[in-house]
C-alpha cells in the first residue's frame, strides 16, 4: 500500500491502518506430491494414469476424480515437457504486498504430450505475446536444479519449469486442442 | 410436501469501496435492519440465522461467524456459516429457505456480506505468494474460449458492459456509477486480462445483502407482498478434470435444469421475467444465457447484441447492475437472489420490470465449479 491509497487516509470517523503480520507455518506435504515433487527436481514430470478409464492426470491427484478410484505410484507414468497451448491470458498483474510481476506476461494452459488434462497458468516466454495461438507447439525451459521446488500444495509444476518456448514444430490440428479449454 | 417458504423481508447497504463507517458487525446489521424493518419484525422474532462470506484470507479474519453472533441477535440462538466461495451468497440463501421448507425453523434470517477493504483478494487468492493472478487472470482464458467458439463480435462484451452500468444509475445501492458510459468509453478503457477490459470487470465492494425467510402462515401474515420460493438448486463440480468445460460446465446446466424442473419452467426464455445472473466480467452474461439454458449454444450473444437483456427488453438480466456495478463477493450471490425476489415483488423502484412475476437468482463461485440458483414468483408454489 502507498500514501496515496485511500484505505490509509485519515480524514475519515474511521482510521485505516495497513497491519502486515508475519506468520510461519508448514504444509504437510501429501505422499503423491511429494513424490511427484521428487520428480520434477529429477527433471521428470510424472503423472497417474487411471487404472479404470485410462485417463492420465498431471499434476497426479492421488485419485481420479471421474471414476472416484484411488491411484497410487503404480501408476505413475513419465510426461513428456512438451505439449501444446490450448488457452492463454496475457494479463497486466494485480499489485499487492509481496507480488514481484510488473509487466504484463503470459500464462497458458498446456496439453502435454502424454497427459489427459492440461497444466494450467504456465508462463511463455521468448514468445511475442501477439503470436501466442492454440495448438502452439511448446517445450520445458527447466530452472536450475538446485531451484526446482514443487508448489507444497500439489498444483501446478512449482519452480521447477521457469516458462515454456515454442519448439518450431508445425502447429496442433484444433482436434487437438478443443475441449481443453482448460 | 415441504412447508412453504415466503420471503418476507428484503435489505441491503450502500455498497462502496471502503465502508469507513462501519465495521463488519456494522456492516451486517445495516442490511439485517432493512430486512427486519421491510418485514416489520425485531432481531428478536429470528429463530436462527445463516450467514454467508468468501474465504476468510480475503479479510484476513478468522471465522467471523463467531464474534459476529452477539451483534446479530444470535445469543443463544442458532448461527450456522455457509462456505462455497462467489456463490456462497446463493448458497446461504438456499440453506436458509431450506431450514424453513424443512420444517425446522419459521423466521430465519440470512445475511451475506464482504468488507473487501479490510483485506486484499488477490493476496488472499495468491496465497500471499508473488504471481497471483486474481479471478479475471484466471477466468480470461474461459471467456477467449468462449468468443472463438461462438464467434461473438467483440463488442458484445462492451455491450453487456454498458448496460448493466447504465442500469446501476437506477440503483440507489449500487457501487460503480459511470454516468457518461458509451461502447468507445469501454472499448478505450485498460486491457487487464485479455480479453477483458478494466470497464468490462466488476470493482471491489464493501457490502452486505440480507433477507427474512418465513413459513407460509407467516408469509401469509405479511406487511408487503411476499416473494414465493418456487425452487432451489445447487451444483459443484471439481476444479479440473480432463472433460470439464469451463464455458460451459456440466455443473451449471444441471443446477439449472434442476431448479427449472422444480418450478415447473419448461422454456426458460419464455416462462421466466426476469433474471439476476452472476457476472462479474462482461462476457459471462452470453456465456451462462446459454449455460442456463436461456439461449442455445453459441448463440448467447445475440440476445445481449440485440437487446433482449435489457431492462425493455424480452428478458431482462441484472436490472440491478449487477456484479459489474457492485462486488462485495460473499454478498453478490444473494443479491442476485434477493434482487430477483424484490422485482417479482414489484418493489426494484427504478429498475422494476413492469408486471416480473417469475424471477431467477443465479451465483457461481470457485473455478466456475459452484453453482446455486433459485426461482422465485409473485404467487405461491
Ligand atoms: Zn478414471
Amino acid at each position: 500500500m502507498t500514501d496515496t491509497d485511500p484505505q490509509v487516509a485519515d480524514d475519515g470517523p474511521v482510521r485505516f491502518m495497513p497491519q502486515l503480520i508475519s506468520l510461519d507455518y508448514t504444509v504437510r506435504t501429501n505422499p503423491v506430491a511429494a513424490a511427484f515433487g521428487e520428480a520434477l527436481a529429477d527433471g521428470r514430470i510424472t503423472g497417474h494414469r487411471c487404472p479404470s478409464c485410462s485417463l492420465v492426470f498431471v499434476p497426479p491427484k492421488g485419485f481420479c476424480p471421474i471414476c472416484t478410484i484411488e491411484t497410487t505410484s503404480a501408476d505413475e507414468v513419465v510426461i513428456e515437457d512438451r505439449g501444446m497451448v490450448t488457452a492463454w491470458t496475457v494479463l497486466t498483474p494485480i499489485q499487492y504486498h509481496g507480488q514481484q510481476e510488473r509487466k504484463d506476461y503470459a500464462l497458458a494452459s498446456i496439453l502435454l504430450v502424454g497427459a489427459d488434462g492440461t497444466v494450467g497458468q504456465q508462463r511463455l516466454i521468448d514468445i511475442p505475446l501477439d503470436e501466442i495461438r492454440p495448438g502452439l507447439m511448446v517445450e520445458a525451459v527447466w530452472a536450475a536444479p538446485e531451484d526446482r521446488v514443487a508448489d507444497d500444495r500439489g498444483y501446478g509444476l512449482g519452480t521447477a519449469i521457469d516458462g515454456w518456448k515454442a519448439t518450431g514444430e508445425p502447429d496442433a490440428p484444433a482436434s487437438e486442442y478443443e475441449g481443453h479449454t482448460l | 410436501m415441504a412447508e412453504r417458504c415466503a420471503i418476507v423481508g428484503i435489505g441491503q447497504t450502500h455498497h462502496r469501496k471502503v465502508r469507513e463507517d462501519v465495521s463488519f458487525a456494522g456492516l451486517l446489521r445495516e442490511a439485517g435492519q432493512r430486512a427486519l424493518d421491510d418485514a416489520e419484525m425485531t432481531w428478536r422474532d429470528i429463530d436462527a440465522v445463516v450467514i454467508g462470506t468468501a474465504p476468510d484470507s480475503f479479510e484476513g479474519v478468522m471465522m467471523p461467524e463467531l464474534y459476529l453472533a452477539d451483534a446479530l441477535g444470535c445469543a443463544g440462538k442458532p448461527i450456522m456459516r455457509v462456505h462455497t466461495a462467489g456463490s456462497v451468497g446463493g448458497s446461504t440463501a438456499i440453506v436458509a429457505s431450506h431450514l424453513i421448507q424443512s420444517g425446522i425453523r419459521k423466521r430465519v434470517l440470512t445475511i451475506a456480506f464482504e468488507k473487501q477493504s479490510e483485506g486484499d483478494t488477490t493476496w488472499g487468492l495468491s496465497g500471499g505468494r508473488s504471481g497471483g493472478v486474481g479471478a479475471g487472470g484466471y477466468f480470461a482464458p474461459h471467456l477467449r474460449a468462449y468468443i472463438a467458439r461462438s464467434k461473438a463480435p467483440e463488442y458484445v462484451g462492451w455491450m453487456v458492459a454498458v448496460k448493466d452500468r447504465l442500469n446501476a444509475l437506477k440503483n440507489p445501492y449500487a457501487h460503480l456509477k459511470v454516468p457518461d458510459i458509451t461502447l468507445e468509453k469501454v472499448r478505450d478503457s485498460p486491457m487487464v486480462w485479455e480479453p477483458v477490459r478494466r470497464l468490462e470487470s466488476c470493482p471491489a465492494s464493501d457490502g452486505a445483502c440480507a433477507m427474512v425467510l418465513t413459513d407460509e402462515a407467516g408469509g401469509d401474515r405479511a406487511p408487503h407482498k411476499p416473494a414465493w420460493v418456487h425452487g432451489t438448486a445447487i451444483r459443484s463440480e471439481l476444479g479440473q478434470f480432463p472433460g470439464r468445460d469451463p464455458v460451459n460446465p456440466k455443473g451449471g446446466q444441471d443446477c439449472a435444469a434442476d431448479v427449472f424442473a422444480q418450478a415447473g419452467i419448461t422454456n426458460p426464455r419464455k416462462d421466466v421475467d426476469v433474471v439476476e445472473m452472476y457476472v462479474p466480467f462482461s462476457w459471462y452474461e452470453p456465456m451462462w444465457l446459454e449455460n442456463l439454458g436461456f439461449a442455445e449454444e453459441g448463440g448467447g450473444w445475440k440476445l445481449t447484441e440485440d437487446g433482449v437483456t435489457e431492462i425493455g427488453g424480452d428478458l431482462p438480466v441484472n436490472c440491478s447492475g449487477g456484479v459489474l456495478s457492485s462486488n462485495p463477493i460473499g454478498a453478490s450471490g444473494m443479491l442476485r437472489f434477493a434482487e430477483a425476489a424484490l422485482q417479482v415483488r414489484g418493489q426494484a423502484g427504478e429498475h422494476q420490470v413492469d408486471g416480473a412475476r417469475t424471477g431467477v437468482g443465479h451465483a457461481y463461485g470457485g473455478a466456475s465449479q459452484f453453482f446455486a440458483m433459485w426461482v422465485v414468483r409473485d404467487t405461491k408454489p
